[in-house]
């Protein structure tokens, strides 16, 4: 067995087309990911807006929306840093992006914007609270209110939320679903070593079968250097993302290592079953292993991280049946909520996965026997 | 006549699936993309932004009510269901911005005059969360103001909110926005015609120069009637013509896309800037080629130089993710690669028919480098080409030269 285990190991390190896809691909795409997509999904926080007024004899009388606009805040920042200015260099500077937008107060206050963003959006918000606000002041005075009572309503503003905030990073889940995908590539190795003991499928098989050692010896050994070997590529791309990159992954790293295990033995039964489905070539079960993977992935949100949501929303039964989005959603779910209902459901839908997979390829692979082999 | 060429498209049908697979992917990622964006004319008028956010409603009483019909002029509100993990989802997958819940009991503790009524949740640091708390304290602090001066009944209260909130603010805009998006559209989709087209090409023509170089075979043709030139001809021009097949696909798929853009100049430009980052693509494959021909493994190794060198100037150069969210010391590795060039080009030429002088400056610059690469690539193949001509070059392992 040792004798076995020493050859097929050499086999396994010498195939170096297959280290690449499984070790130094997902090493590239993770720098790659890391580089590029890191902070992109950061939300942009409120910032002091700068707009222009147009200074005319209205605004200089108008103290009431000059004391507001000069002391409203937002997010404990002053909402507003006002230019005054005249109307053409009003125009100017809203042309050249100095102000998000100029005023021309008036009967009725006027707004100039050049886009329709969130920070328009806020101005004009203020000033629709602002008008707002004066027709409350006349229905209120007309309903006899006294200013003394008015200024005391005024004055006694409430604070009615009491918020909570979230602060997780959503580019953490590109991470997870890399690992996952490279969890189910360790299937390419499956594949290689079941299209070595099929005899209908490669020479080399038709030879070990007239061994007297047992199939299921050569399967028991292929399984554990499999497994290790892609365990090893799983830790390693792991401990590159952890301690280098410094990828936030909560604070159970030792179930993190377990679902990758898991995973792993996922990818291995997800190789196994499609090296036995088919007597094709290992090209096309490996392009096969590729386009599930690639698809699976997709859907958990490798490609665009919102994705794995709108599946998760709309069609529950394909994030529950894809082994790529159990892995990410059991990181996922150790980050964001903790060990907890969620991640043992994705343990077990994994363990039923892998049970299904080993199930079906035995019993296609026991006792299979040949009359006549053709020369490959 | 033209047998090299016959060959050469013989050994690309060899090649189909890999042609078809990346074209489909694309073609079939960028139709939905079409379809789902819809026709939105250029915007005119200003329209304020809506977050989206997600009420949980205990209470389920009039004044709950009225606050929720008060939240949907100013934001969106989506149904992303009630358990806490729903809601936590929604915002960490940034589909919501922001979640209100409105306990048990709101309405009678907000008549008797208690504070901090409502739980709600958001991500920090966003700006569209602190727009929808403005308007929650607003609103509730209006009902308070009306609630303690006059003896107004609910229904009249948040009416005289409605009515002065109807009364709406006279909001211009000055200059016509021109990115339409249709323009982001056509621009995102040549951004990633930068992967599609690298990785096709690359691993294509790379392979079945490999086919065509392999010392055997190309020893057998040098020995054919065919003059060298005529062969480096043949072969040059089935590059060139593969390229252009396949540039000319894609470009139809874009034209038809943006039918009523492509008589304009941009539209020129965008087709001109990519036939030359596919010519810039060709010769990059064929430095690979001529680099990994005697080489073990070479298809192997193709292959795996292709999807590195594909997705890595994607990522790296822009194509993905817009250039403006890269880092500045990433851009400045990444102008040593083609596609950030290519990349340059088409965002300029994104921001519509405004083009300043200065702009075109930039885009002829632009293609300048490009064309500086694709030179640079051709001419690095020919040293190694000419390299492994030579006769001790062609010497199988052990021979001795006569």
């Amino acid at each position: 067995m040792l004798h076995l285990c020493k050859y097929r190991l050499k086999c396994m390190l010498k195939n170096k087309s297959l280290l690449f896809w499984t070790l130094a691909f997902p090493i590239l795409l993770t720098t790659l990911f890391s580089l590029v997509l890191r902070g992109v999904f950061h939300t942009l926080p409120f910032s002091t807006l700068e707009v222009a007024v147009v200074e005319n004899s209205y605004y200089q009388q108008d103290v009431m929306l000059q004391q507001t606009m000069d002391s409203v805040t937002l997010d404990d920042k002053p909402m507003f840093k006002i230019t005054l200015m005249d109307e053409a260099q009003a125009k100017q500077a809203l042309s050249d992006k100095e102000v998000v937008a100029y005023i021309v107060d008036g009967e009725k206050v006027q707004l100039f914007v050049n886009e329709s963003n969130i920070k328009t959006t806020i101005v004009t918000s203020f000033f629709e609270e602002y008008q707002q606000q004066m027709g409350m002041i006349q229905d209120l005075v007309s309903n006899g209110a006294s200013p003394q009572q008015l200024q005391a309503v005024f004055e006694n503003t409430k604070d009615y939320v009491s918020q909570n905030q979230v602060s997780k990073e959503i580019d953490a889940v590109f991470f997870y679903t890399v690992l996952a995908m490279n969890c189910l590539f360790g299937g390419y190795w499956t594949i290689n070593a079941t299209h070595d003991i099929q005899a209908n499928q490669c020479t080399r098989a038709a030879r070990l079968a007239c061994t007297p050692m047992k199939k299921s010896m050569y399967l028991f050994v292929d399984f554990l250097l499999c497994m290790l070997f892609e365990i090893i590529i799983v830790l390693l791309l792991f401990s590159y993302m952890y301690v280098l990159l410094g990828i936030d992954f909560g604070s159970y790293t030792p179930q993190i290592i377990f679902t990758l295990l898991v995973g792993t033995l996922a990818g291995n039964a997800a190789g196994t079953f499609i090296g036995v489905i088919s007597t094709k070539n290992v090209n096309f079960k490996t392009g096969m292993l590729t386009a599930v993977t690639m698809l699976c992935s997709f859907l958990s949100g490798m490609m665009m991280v919102q994705m794995k949501y709108m599946v998760q929303l709309y069609l529950p039964w394909a994030a529950m049946i894809n082994p790529v989005n159990m892995i990410t959603d059991g990181l996922y779910s150790l980050y964001y909520f903790g060990i907890g209902e969620r991640y043992y459901v994705n343990l077990l839908s994994l363990v039923i996965f892998i049970l299904i997979g080993y199930g079906a390829s035995f019993y296609m692979l026991r006792k299979r026997q040949y009359q006549s082999l053709e020369a490959r | 006549m033209m047998q090299l060429v016959n060959l050469y498209f013989k050994i690309v049908k060899t090649q189909i699936k890999t042609i078809l697979l990346y074209s489909c992917i694309f073609l079939t990622f960028f139709t939905l993309f079409a379809i789902f964006q819809g026709n939105s004319d250029s915007v005119s008028m200003f329209e304020s932004v809506k977050s989206n956010i997600s009420i949980i409603d205990h209470d389920n009483s009039e004044l709950s009510r009225y606050f929720t019909e008060y939240l949907s002029n100013k934001s969106n509100i989506i149904d992303v269901g009630e358990s806490d993990e729903d809601i936590k989802d929604a915002l960490f997958y940034d589909y919501i911005d922001y979640a209100v819940e409105i306990p048990k009991g709101f309405e009678t503790a907000f008549l008797n005059g208690e504070t901090e009524l409502l739980h709600t949740e958001s991500r920090p640091d966003n700006a569209h969360a602190s727009a929808i708390a403005m308007y929650i304290d607003s609103y509730l602090n209006n009902m308070n103001v009306y609630h303690t001066a006059t003896s107004m009944e609910l229904q009249e209260m948040h009416d005289s909110i409605m009515h002065n909130l109807q009364d709406q603010l006279e909001v211009s805009m000055v200059v016509k926005e021109n990115v339409t998006n249709r323009y982001a559209f056509r621009n995102s989709y040549y951004n990633y015609f930068s992967y599609v087209i690298m990785a096709l090409i690359t691993s294509v023509v790379g392979a079945t120069m490999i086919s065509i170089f392999r010392n055997d075979v190309f020893k057998r043709n040098l020995i054919s009637p065919i003059t060298n030139s005529s062969m480096s001809i043949q072969l040059l021009f089935a590059n060139i013509l593969l390229a252009t097949i396949m540039w000319a696909v894609f470009s139809v798929v874009s034209v038809i896309f943006t039918l009523d853009m492509i008589a304009t100049y941009s539209g020129m430009l965008y087709l001109l800037n990519s036939y030359l980052f596919t010519v810039v693509c060709t010769s990059l494959a064929y430095m690979f080629s001529c680099i990994l021909i005697d080489k073990a493994n070479s298809s192997d190794t193709l292959n795996g130089i292709s999807n590195s060198l594909s997705l890595g100037s994607a990522f790296l150069c822009g194509a993905f993710v817009p250039q403006a969210f890269i880092s500045a010391s990433i851009l400045q590795f990444s102008k040593f690669l083609p596609s950030f060039w290519f990349v340059k080009a088409n965002d300029i030429m994104g921001t519509g028919d405004t083009l300043l002088s200065s702009d075109y400056t930039e885009i002829w610059k632009c293609l300048g480098v490009e064309v500086m690469f694709g030179l640079a690539f051709l001419m690095v193949a020919l040293v190694i080409m000419r390299n492994k001509r030579s006769q001790e070059a062609f010497l199988a392992p052990g021979e001795q030269k006569v």
